[in-house]
């Protein structure tokens, strides 16, 4: 990553819109990210519950930086300080997911940088499955 | 949505989640740094180079990779109820490193029936070999009697 290509903490603006991003919770994608967690639970395989295989809801959490900074690359050395995640609908295995967010505020907070942002997660119905608000502190 | 769920019918306040453990490896963080960034990728989370000189002994994990452990452990716990109607928070209050093992440790808080449904406030935290907390947060969730 060129340390020259970001956007700085000054140039983000509260209500500044993502670019919207689409994702397909394929199966290689849900066993990779079981696998990196180790959450081998037999829940999501079942067929019962919810009709079909679903992933742990905290993949959608692997989204959350990527959708933020395809719009606002980061330089280097920004760290993640807190999130609030609901979790609506189980994530459906073969769904594709549209990703959309914005900055929702950007502050100081003990001599720090914060930017706080919201993603929603929905599927091809437009339905929400998840939302996330998330807070990244910079080092600038 | 709601769900039934066996184990938090009989659950009372004060009553702890099952632990788990996690020992954290150079190759997970890799790993799970190529899902989350990409070609994006923050050299805190790879480069050691990077991460001595910005203070750190060695590359950090992301904050969300623990996040997996606690569903992880909420999922194991809680089932179906954990993937549809709940919420998470949490707050990044240290840092992970190759090699460290993270314990996720919960205990219920909050019970409130509103019928059909019941919600349970869990408080989790996650801490370190060192018995340092890295992570805090709640987990609510929203279970329906069976």
């Amino acid at each position: 990553m060129s340390p020259t290509n970001f956007v700085r903490f000054e140039e983000i603006e509260p209500g500044q819109s993502f670019i919207r991003t689409t994702v397909v919770l394929s199966p290689e994608l849900i066993e990779s990210y079981k696998d990196v967690v180790g959450d081998r639970n037999p829940l999501y395989d079942e067929m019962s519950t919810f009709g079909c295989r679903v992933a742990p809801p905290t993949l959608g959490a692997i989204y959350l930086f990527r959708s933020f900074y395809a719009t606002f690359p980061p330089p280097p050395g920004r760290l993640h300080a807190s999130l609030e995640c609901d979790f609506f609908q189980p994530w459906r295995e073969g769904e594709i997911i549209t990703i959309s967010g914005h900055v929702v505020d950007k502050y100081l907070k003990r001599g720090k940088k914060y930017v706080l942002f919201q993603l929603s997660f929905t599927d091809e119905h437009g339905t929400e499955i998840a939302r996330a608000r998330v807070e990244e502190a910079t080092p600038e | 949505m709601s769900l039934p769920n066996p184990f938090a019918t009989d659950l009372t306040p004060g009553a702890p989640l099952p632990q788990s453990k996690q020992v954290i490896t150079r190759e997970m963080i890799w790993r799970y740094g190529e899902m989350v960034e990409g070609d994006r990728r923050n050299p805190l989370h790879y480069d050691q180079g990077v991460a001595v000189e910005a203070g750190y002994p060695d590359i950090i994990a992301h904050g969300t990779l623990s996040l997996g452990f606690v569903s992880r452990s909420l999922a194991q716990a809680l089932g179906a109820p954990w993937l549809t109607g709940s919420k998470i928070s949490a707050k990044y209050i240290g840092a992970v490193f190759p090699g460290d093992e993270i314990t996720v440790h919960g205990v219920l808080r909050e019970r409130v029936t509103e019928e059909p449904t019941t919600r349970l406030v869990f408080e989790y935290w996650c801490q370190n070999q060192h018995g340092q907390k890295v992570i805090v947060g709640k987990a609510t969730v929203l279970t329906q009697a069976e």
